[in-house]
C-alpha cells in the first residue's frame, strides 16, 4: 500500500506503480487460485487412488441414462444444438448486461428503461422457444443423470423462492404485531414466534408431512368445490390454462404490457415530481398489463382452453396440481423462517429513534403512515443484512424435502449417489450448486440493499 | 440425517482414497484384530433387526457369523445405510456387506466390488390395498407409488413401466419407514419394495388382510456378499464359507450333528468337508475345522432360513426358489473337493 499512497514519479517505476494499484486483485487471484487448485489436487489423487481399486471416477456418468422416474418435475428449458446453446446464453448475457443498471442504481429513467427491455427480452426469449432449437422439456427416465440433477435443483428453487415469499409475508405482519398495543394480537404474534422457533425445522416438516396427509380426505372422498378446485391426500389440484400454440401471443402481450406499465409508471412518478400532480395517463399503468393479452387473445381468437381436474383410474388428472409434498415443505420452511423474519422485523422497528415516531404523531400523520412512510423504510436499513442470511438459510433448508419424498436437490443427490456408486462427484455436483446459487442470490441482494436501503442516506 | 453420513462417508472415502494402499491381506488384517467386520441393515425384518436388549439377529447376520466362525474371529456389526455401502467397504470401514445387496453388472464392473455368492433370490413387487380392486400389475396405469431410496427400486419400476406402456408418478421416501407410512396413510396407490420385505412390512400391520401382495415379480434381485476388488484371498474365503453351508445342507449336517459327523462319518464328501481328511482349510488360509466352526455356529443354510424368514419365524415363508437345486431352486453348493 505504501507504494500506492506515493505520487506520481515520487516511487519506483510507473509500471510497479500500476502494479500496486492492482497488488490487492493480484494477492486475491493468487489465493482464490491457490485453494481451487488444491482442491482439484486432491480430487485428481483421490480419483486415481479409486480407480486403482476399481471404483469408477470422473463425470462420465453424468451424460448417461437415469432410468429412474422423479416425482414432480418443472420444464426445463433446454436447447437441442448448437444455435439453441448460443441463443441461451446470448439470452442469458443479455438479461444480466440490463439486470445490473436495476441492482447498481442510476436515474429512474435507465432503471425503467432497463426494466422494459428486460420484459421485451423475456418476450423475445419465449417466442424463440417456437422457433429456435429451444424447447421446455420436462425430465422423464431416458433422461440423462444431469437432467436429473437439474429437474432437482428446479425443484429446490421452487420451494426456496415461495419459500421466501411466504416467510417473508408471514413474518414482516407477525413482526408488526408483536409490537401491536393490542393486547391480544401481540400475544399471539409472541406465541407464534416463540413456538416455531424453538421447534427443529426437521419435525416440523415432518408434522406438517403427516399432518396434511391424515387431515385431507381419500381420493374417493375428495372434496370438490364446484368441479374446479378439488382437495385429496394426493395435492391441491386447481384449474389449468394450457399453453396451447395460440396461447403465446397471449404471454408475449402479456410481458410486453407489463414493461410498458413500467416506463409508463416511471414517467408518471417522474411528471409528479416535477410539476406536482399525477398526469391524467397514469391511468393506463394497471390497464396496461390486463388490455395488452386481454386484445392479444381476443384478437388471435380466443384459443387458450382451460383443464379442470378430473377423476380418472387412480387419482384426479388435469388441472394444475399441489403435491402434498411441496405443501408441506411449504409450510414448513415458511412458518418456521416466518418465525425468525419477525423477530428480525421487531428488531429493525425498534431500532427507529421513537421520536421520530413522535415527531409524525406531531404533524399529524395517522398510526398507518407512520409505520409505512416514516419507520419502515427506516427499520429496512436494520433489518436488510439478517434478512438476506435467513433467505439463505430457508434455501439451504429447502433441502429436507428429502425427508417428506419431495424431490429436491438433496434427494436427488442421494439417489443418484446410490445408483453410480460415485459420492465424491456427486456431492462437489450438489455443494457447487449451492454454493453458486446462494452466492448469486447474495450478491443479488446486497446490491440490492445498497441500491434501496441506502439511497436516501 | 443420511446426508449428513453420506457425506461423512464420502469425506472418509477421500481420505481412505488419500491415505495408504489397501492393505496386504484382509484374512490376516481380521486374524490380527481378532474381528469380522460386517456391513449390516440398520433393520431389516427377517434379515437384520436388533431387539429391545441390543441383540442382533436375521438371516444376513448369521452368515457373517459363519464366516467369523470359520476364520476364528468375533463378529462385529456395523449397521449401514444403503447409500454409505458402498463407501463403507470401499474405505476399509467393513471387510464385507451382507445386506442383501443386488448384484448388478454396473456394481460388480464400477463400484471396486466383488460378489463371492448370492444367498437369497428375491424380486420386487407391488403391495396395494385390498380396497383399490386391482389384482395385477398390468392394471396400475396412472397409479402413485411410494417407495424408499436406497434401492434399486426406482429403476426397476421405470423399466416395467416403460415395458408395459402404463404411467405412473413416484412419491420417493428417504427411509422406508415413512414410505410405508405414507402408503398405509393413502398417500399412494401401490408400495413397492423386495418380495420379503413387503411380507414382513404387511404382517407388522394391524389389519393385514386389507392389503394385498400383487403376483408378479418386477425384477431380479439375486442379493448377497460383497468385498472389496482385486482380493482373491479374501473373496475365496467368502465363496467357500458359504458352499460349505449349503454343502452341509445336501449333506444332511446339522448344527446339532456337525461335531459327531465330523468324528465318526465315513463319507467322503464329508470327511473333505469337515476336515477329517485332506487339506483344502489350510489351503484356503483357514483351520482345519474351519466348517465344523461356521457349521456349528449356524447350521447349514436351509436351518438359517428356517430359522430367520421360514417355518420357525414368523413370517413363514416358503422356501420356493431359495429351496435347494434338487428340489427344484436355485440354492446349489459348488463341490468342495
Amino acid at each position: 500500500m505504501t507504494a500506492g499512497v506515493r505520487g506520481r514519479g515520487q516511487g519506483p517505476a510507473a509500471g510497479w506503480h500500476i502494479l500496486s494499484r492492482y497488488r490487492h486483485h493480484l494477492f486475491r487471484a493468487t489465493i482464490v487460485l491457490a485453494l481451487l487448485g488444491g482442491a482439484a489436487a486432491i480430487y485428481a489423487g483421490a480419483s486415481a487412488r479409486l480407480a486403482a481399486r476399481g471404483v469408477g471416477t470422473g463425470f462420465g456418468f453424468l451424460l448417461q441414462e437415469a432410468g429412474f422416474a422423479i416425482g414432480e418435475t418443472l420444464p426445463i428449458l433446454l436447447p437441442s444444438d448448437a444455435g439453441g446453446w448460443a441463443f441461451v446464453a446470448l439470452l442469458l448475457a443479455a438479461a444480466g448486461g440490463l439486470a445490473m443498471p436495476l441492482l447498481a442504481g442510476g436515474t429512474a429513467a435507465r432503471r425503467g428503461a432497463a426494466l422494459g427491455f428486460l420484459a421485451l427480452l423475456g418476450a423475445g426469449g419465449m417466442a424463440a422457444l417456437g422457433v429456435a432449437g429451444v424447447a421446455l422439456v420436462e425430465y422423464s427416465p431416458e433422461r440423462s443423470f444431469a437432467f436429473a440433477l437439474s429437474a432437482g435443483f428446479a425443484n429446490t428453487v421452487k420451494a426456496g423462492l415461495f419459500g421466501c415469499v411466504i416467510a417473508t409475508a408471514a413474518g414482516v405482519l407477525v413482526g408488526i404485531a408483536r409490537l401491536s398495543s393490542n393486547w391480544l394480537l401481540a400475544r399471539a404474534a409472541t406465541a407464534f414466534v416463540e413456538t416455531l422457533r424453538n421447534i427443529p425445522l426437521l419435525v416440523l416438516v415432518l408434522f406438517w408431512y403427516f399432518g396434511v396427509l391424515r387431515a385431507l380426505p381419500a381420493v374417493r372422498q375428495s372434496l370438490d368445490i364446484g368441479g374446479t378446485v378439488v382437495l385429496n391426500n394426493r395435492g391441491v389440484f386447481l384449474p389449468d390454462i394450457h399453453a396451447t400454440g395460440g396461447t403465446w401471443p397471449v404471454i408475449l402481450a402479456l410481458l410486453a404490457g407489463t414493461g410498458l406499465a413500467v416506463m409508463t409508471y416511471r414517467r408518471a412518478i417522474a411528471a409528479k415530481m416535477a410539476t406536482g400532480a399525477l398526469p391524467g395517463w397514469w391511468a393506463a399503468v394497471p390497464l396496461l398489463p390486463v388490455a395488452a393479452p386481454a386484445l392479444a387473445w381476443a384478437l388471435s381468437g380466443a384459443p387458450a382452453t382451460f383443464s379442470y381436474p378430473v377423476l380418472s383410474g387412480f387419482n384426479y388428472v388435469g388441472g394444475l396440481r399441489l403435491s402434498p409434498e411441496f405443501a408441506a415443505l411449504l409450510l414448513g420452511l415458511g412458518l418456521y423462517h416466518a418465525a425468525f423474519i419477525a423477530e428480525i422485523v421487531r428488531a429493525g422497528l425498534q431500532g427507529v429513534d421513537p421520536g421520530q415516531r413522535q415527531a409524525a404523531l406531531a404533524l399529524g400523520f395517522r398510526e398507518g403512515r407512520i409505520l409505512r412512510l416514516i419507520v419502515f423504510p427506516q427499520a429496512l436499513r436494520v433489518m436488510f443484512p439478517p434478512l438476506i442470511t435467513q433467505y439463505l438459510s430457508l434455501i439451504k433448508d429447502s433441502s429436507l424435502g428429502f425427508a417428506i419424498a419431495y424431490p429436491e436437490l438433496v434427494t436427488l443427490n442421494n439417489v443418484i449417489i446410490n445408483q453410480t456408486g460415485q459420492p465424491i462427484e456427486v456431492l462437489l455436483i450438489t455443494i457447487s450448486v449451492f454454493m453458486a446459487f446462494n452466492l448469486m442470490v447474495s450478491f443479488i441482494l446486497n446490491r440490492f440493499e445498497r441500491r434501496y436501503a441506502w439511497s436516501w442516506a | 440425517m443420511r446426508f449428513l453420513s453420506t457425506m461423512m462417508a464420502a469425506a472418509g472415502l477421500l481420505s481412505a482414497a488419500w491415505g495408504t494402499a489397501a492393505p496386504a491381506s484382509t484374512l490376516s488384517d481380521v486374524r490380527d484384530r481378532g474381528t469380522l467386520r460386517c456391513g449390516v441393515h440398520i433393520e431389516k425384518p427377517g434379515f437384520s433387526t436388533t431387539d429391545a436388549s441390543g441383540v442382533v439377529s436375521g438371516f444376513d447376520i448369521d452368515f457373517c457369523k459363519a464366516a467369523a466362525a470359520a476364520i476364528g474371529v468375533e463378529p462385529e456389526f456395523l449397521p449401514l445405510s444403503p447409500q454409505q455401502r458402498f463407501t463403507a467397504l470401499t474405505s476399509g470401514a467393513v471387510e464385507v456387506l451382507l445386506m442383501t445387496t443386488t448384484q448388478t453388472m454396473n456394481r460388480d464392473t464400477k463400484l471396486g466390488a466383488d460378489f463371492p455368492f448370492i444367498n437369497f433370490y428375491g424380486g420386487g413387487m407391488l403391495m396395494v390395498p385390498r380396497s383399490l380392486g386391482v389384482t395385477s400389475t398390468t392394471q396400475l396405469d396412472g397409479a402413485s407409488i411410494c417407495m424408499s431410496a436406497g434401492t434399486t427400486a426406482d429403476q426397476f419400476l421405470a423399466d416395467y413401466f416403460r415395458k408395459t406402456g402404463q404411467t405412473y408418478s413416484q412419491v420417493l421416501f428417504e427411509k422406508l419407514e415413512d414410505g410405508f407410512r405414507a402408503f398405509v396413510e393413502g398417500r399412494c396407490d401401490a408400495f413397492t419394495q423386495d418380495d420379503t420385505s413387503l411380507a414382513a412390512m404387511r404382517m407388522t400391520l394391524a389389519n393385514p388382510d386389507d392389503f394385498v401382495i400383487l403376483p408378479e415379480l418386477l425384477s431380479k434381485e439375486p442379493v448377497g456378499a460383497v468385498t472389496r476388488q482385486n482380493d482373491s484371498e479374501w473373496n475365496n474365503v467368502m465363496t467357500w464359507v458359504f458352499a460349505a453351508l449349503v454343502n452341509a445342507e445336501e449333506l444332511g449336517l446339522t448344527q446339532a450333528n456337525v461335531e459327531d459327523m465330523a468324528a465318526t462319518s465315513e463319507v467322503p464328501e464329508i470327511q473333505r468337508l469337515l476336515g477329517a481328511t485332506g487339506t483344502l482349510g489350510p489351503d484356503a488360509g483357514l483351520a482345519q475345522d474351519w466348517a465344523v466352526r461356521a457349521i456349528r455356529a449356524v447350521g447349514n443354510y436351509g436351518e438359517i432360513f428356517d430359522r430367520h424368514l421360514g417355518t420357525q419365524s414368523r413370517f413363514n415363508m416358503a422356501r420356493g426358489i431359495n429351496d435347494l437345486w434338487s428340489r427344484g431352486g436355485l440354492i446349489y453348493g459348488l463341490p468342495i473337493r
